[in-house]
């Protein structure tokens, strides 16, 4: 799949960045094709990958039964990868076939770590975005939020039942 | 000059037959609108049966534009029905993850594909909860006549 600088910066968590920081993002962040029925994360999980929706349509679930949709270019899916608590609140499967970009966490860390204001403006991004999901989503975060998330991803809970 | 002669010379004929000709035509609007007054009475007194009767008729014509739009898949009309059932046997409003599970364990053709053409086409609809509900007049319209 060929992604290009104009490809990325269509996606609205790229969209203030600066084509030199563009370059920098490029190296680290990977096209995939995701196909039909395929789980991208799974609740409880230590968030490794962030996914950034190019095409498909994707159900996003909660343990309590709880959904919601994702089809737009550029709505995350696992947006705990890049914030604490680092471990995914929701369970995620593609019902079409499908285009998105990944960002792995190691990638992640290192632009963190090689240039902050790249780092900043991409975690404030992705917050604002994250702001912007329906409320029940905030609702399940704050339920679900951990007392001390350092000590909790020492922990391996099992895996969500469901899709 | 006198008499009929002075009539005609001043378009007296003219003036009198546009005249007649308006008089005749405002009672026979007059005699129309009083005939179908009977009708309108009666529309206004079940006012509140036609405007459903409207709503309904606006609303068949708005989901026959989006079955035009609708591209769906091989064997979804199958699915669909086969969905149709199913949701049966759920609460409305259901749970989307356990619907798609149910229908994977009654081995349903492709349950992602059709779930996401059903929310699509707006079969499936979304609450604010996170919950989903399943439009059946939006089912009929869309797969009845298939």
């Amino acid at each position: 799949m060929h992604l290009d600088l104009q490809n990325i910066h269509e996606i609205d968590l790229f969209k203030d960045l600066s084509s030199n920081e563009l370059d920098k993002i490029l190296p680290h962040i990977h096209p995939v094709k995701i196909f039909e029925g395929e789980r991208l994360i799974r609740e409880g999980d230590i968030s490794q990958i962030l996914y950034i929706i190019l095409s498909g349509h994707y159900l996003v679930y909660f343990k309590d039964g709880r959904a919601f949709t994702l089809h737009n270019k550029g709505d995350m899916i696992g947006w705990t990868t890049i914030a604490s608590p680092f471990r995914y609140h929701e369970s995620a499967v593609a019902l079409t076939d499908g285009e998105a970009i990944t960002i792995p966490i190691e990638d992640f860390f290192y632009l963190m770590q090689s240039d902050s204001d790249l780092g900043n403006k991409i975690t404030r991004k992705a917050t604002e975005a994250v702001r912007q999901r329906k409320a029940f989503v905030r609702e399940t975060l704050m339920e679900n939020r951990p007392e001390n998330p350092t000590a909790e991803t020492d922990k391996h809970p099992s895996p969500a039942k469901g899709v | 000059m006198k008499g009929l002669e002075a009539i005609a010379f001043y378009n007296g004929w003219n003036i009198s037959a546009t005249g007649i000709l308006i008089v005749f035509t405002a009672l026979c609007t007059l005699s129309f609108i009083i005939s179908q007054l009977h009708k309108v009475l009666m529309i206004i007194e079940k006012k509140d049966h036609y405007i459903t009767k409207a709503k309904k008729l606006l609303s068949r014509r708005r989901r026959t534009r989006l079955r035009r739009k609708l591209q769906v898949g091989t064997g979804f009309y199958a699915s669909a029905r086969q969905f149709n059932l199913l949701i049966r046997s759920v609460n409305d409003p259901f749970s989307l993850p356990k619907l798609i599970t149910l229908a994977k364990k009654i081995d349903i053709a492709r349950p992602y594909a059709t779930v996401s053409e059903l929310l699509t086409a707006d079969i499936i609809v979304p609450n604010e909860k996170g919950y989903f509900s399943w439009d059946q007049d939006a089912y009929k319209n869309i797969l009845g006549k298939e």
